[in-house]
């Protein structure tokens, strides 16, 4: 009824700053800054709480973690302002990185006496220092030695509002010779037994990427009961293999290419490295059901464009408001750059130093709400 | 809309006398000024459009805003588009990030004023502007210095103000 009758704090304490300017002027703001000037007063705390300002705020903002090659530690960086806006050390010296939202996950491999020790711990920043929320050791199946150091991924189902992660494990022959995938692991966060199960014949593939609380593995060509190039879907929710095998939308022809599938805002993406002619090219999945993909970016490394050499270790990051498509480029220092595909322009937006590997991190923004 | 944002370039003709428009601050006072200089206030550009003679009125600027507003759009927009890597470029950059921070030396509530201006105006380079010099002054200063700076009162009941900042502790070290 009263509804002109709005309580009296609602319109004032904002001093000589009205609502709307102290919107813009929060917003130039780096997060770790922000969550100090929530202590101001009521108004500056709701303003700043408030989930539409936390979402402009991250798309102004856009953060990355990033596993620092010397520094047992976790960073994760502000790319507008440049600067770290938290450091996180680590228990085990780590070597992958993924993340998810507001959920980091580092994977680890170390000597524990006579056997091998790996595992993967879930980090939440929203935890404050003692953030580790899972420690996901795998100490049982040590013997043999690994063909690479095993793979994490972190997955959300948006139905139960679940945490997943997938270990896939690679361990090499008696023999020495390359084996396969044989072990794919799914498990839980924060519910259940914290227990590991194992996921029926997993196609063998370390090239994952989880969208939509589905997970997505990527044929390798050798691979004998798959199509080199097509891949598989896996049900986060009910953990089952979809019967559905999703076509690439390249044909594989040369040796000189490297394929990979990424996550970029919600869609399905394969990353195609031409290594002969220094191309890179997104293929965005459009239609699940026909295996339709359509190409939106084709990046011309050449000679002058950065200098680098191996573009197979580029990695696309996300994609920003503006359609700009930022990439972790691991050349000399490293840097994250933006490259606008409408213009075929790029532009610098980090130089990073010495980073092991780089994951887009949503949620510090969140952090405040 | 569509049609409005798609000329986002302005041009200037590279000298010889220029179409120039009036504008008439709350004040009444007058400011004749080139068309491509008030043209970096959308709102400016939208009444330019409209048509109408005698001036385009700004009853919620006053005089002395305007005038460092104006300041601001004839420096701006006397700036060539830049051809990136050549050395003039590079000196009309730093040359206006030094004009951009003489005209920030200013008093919190001309700041203020100016970000009011720069938002009813929708000069995005000087609200832009603006918001990082007032953040800028910000950063640093505790929430008690905040409060005073801005004449905010502290509503925190002790209890909450201790949680947050608990709370915070753990967020940010």
């Amino acid at each position: 009824m009263d509804a002109d009758d709005a309580p009296p704090v609602a319109d004032g304490n904002y001093g000589v700053l009205p609502a709307d300017m102290l919107y813009y002027i929060l917003l130039c703001l780096p997060a770790n800054h922000l969550c100090r000037l929530r202590l101001v007063c009521l108004s500056w705390r709701s303003l700043t709480s408030d989930p539409l300002f936390a979402r402009a705020h991250s798309s102004r903002h856009p953060h990355v973690a990033a596993l620092h090659c010397y520094l047992q530690a976790l960073d994760v960086m502000d790319l507008h302002d440049k600067i770290v806006v938290r450091r996180i050390y680590l228990r085990q010296p780590s070597f992958c990185l993924v993340a998810q939202h507001n959920l980091i996950c580092v994977g680890y491999t170390h000597a524990h006496y006579t056997a091998w020790r790996r595992g993967a711990c879930v980090l939440s920043l929203q935890q404050g220092t003692g953030s580790t929320i899972a420690d996901l050791s795998m100490e049982h199946d040590m013997s043999g030695r690994c063909r690479m150091p095993p793979t994490f991924k972190l997955g959300h189902v948006p139905s139960t509002g679940e945490y997943k992660v997938i270990h896939l494990y690679m361990p090499m022959a008696p023999d020495n010779s390359m084996a396969m995938v044989d072990r794919c692991h799914v498990m839980t966060l924060g519910s259940g037994d914290g227990r590991w199960r194992e996921m029926r014949k997993p196609p063998d593939s370390c090239r994952v990427a989880v969208v939509s609380g589905v997970a997505y593995f990527l044929a390798d060509q050798c691979c004998s009961d798959m199509e080199p190039d097509s891949i598989a879907s896996f049900d986060l929710a009910t953990e089952e293999w979809r019967s559905r095998i999703l076509q690439g939308p390249v044909q594989p022809s040369t040796k000189d290419e490297v394929r990979m599938l990424v996550e970029l805002g919600d869609c399905l993406v394969m990353v195609h490295h031409n290594l002969k002619d220094l191309i890179t090219d997104l293929w965005f999945i459009e239609d699940m059901n026909k295996s339709l993909w359509t190409k939106r970016c084709s990046i011309r490394w050449g000679a002058t464009l950065l200098g680098v050499k191996r573009i197979e270790r580029v990695r696309p990051l996300m994609v920003s408001d503006d359609g700009r498509i930022v990439f972790w480029i691991p050349a000399g220092a490293g840097v994250i750059g933006a490259y606008d595909p409408r213009t075929s322009t790029w532009v610098d937006l980090a130089k990073m130093g010495h980073y092991l590997t780089v994951a887009t991190h949503q949620g510090m923004s969140l952090l405040l709400s | 809309m569509a049609a409005a944002d798609s000329c986002d370039g302005i041009s200037t003709s590279g000298g010889g006398w220029e179409k120039t428009v009036t504008l008439v601050s709350s004040d009444d006072a007058r400011f004749e000024v080139r068309e491509a200089a008030a043209s970096l206030s959308q709102t400016v550009r939208r009444m330019i459009r409209a048509g109408g003679d005698g001036g385009i009125p700004l009853p919620k600027v006053d005089a002395r805003t305007l005038s460092t507003v104006l300041e601001y759009c004839n420096k701006h927009a006397a700036v060539p588009a830049p051809a990136p890597e050549s050395s003039s470029a590079e000196a009309a950059a730093v040359d206006l990030e030094w004009f951009d921070k003489e005209l920030m030396h200013v008093d919190l509530a001309t700041l203020c004023s100016l970000i009011r201006a720069a938002d009813y105006l929708e000069v995005a380079g000087l609200l832009d502007l603006t918001c990082k010099t007032v953040a800028d002054m910000i950063k640093s200063k505790t929430a008690e210095e905040i409060r005073q700076m801005f004449g905010i009162q502290n509503d925190f009941t002790p209890e909450e103000e201790e949680q947050l900042s608990r709370e915070n502790a753990g967020v940010f070290e």
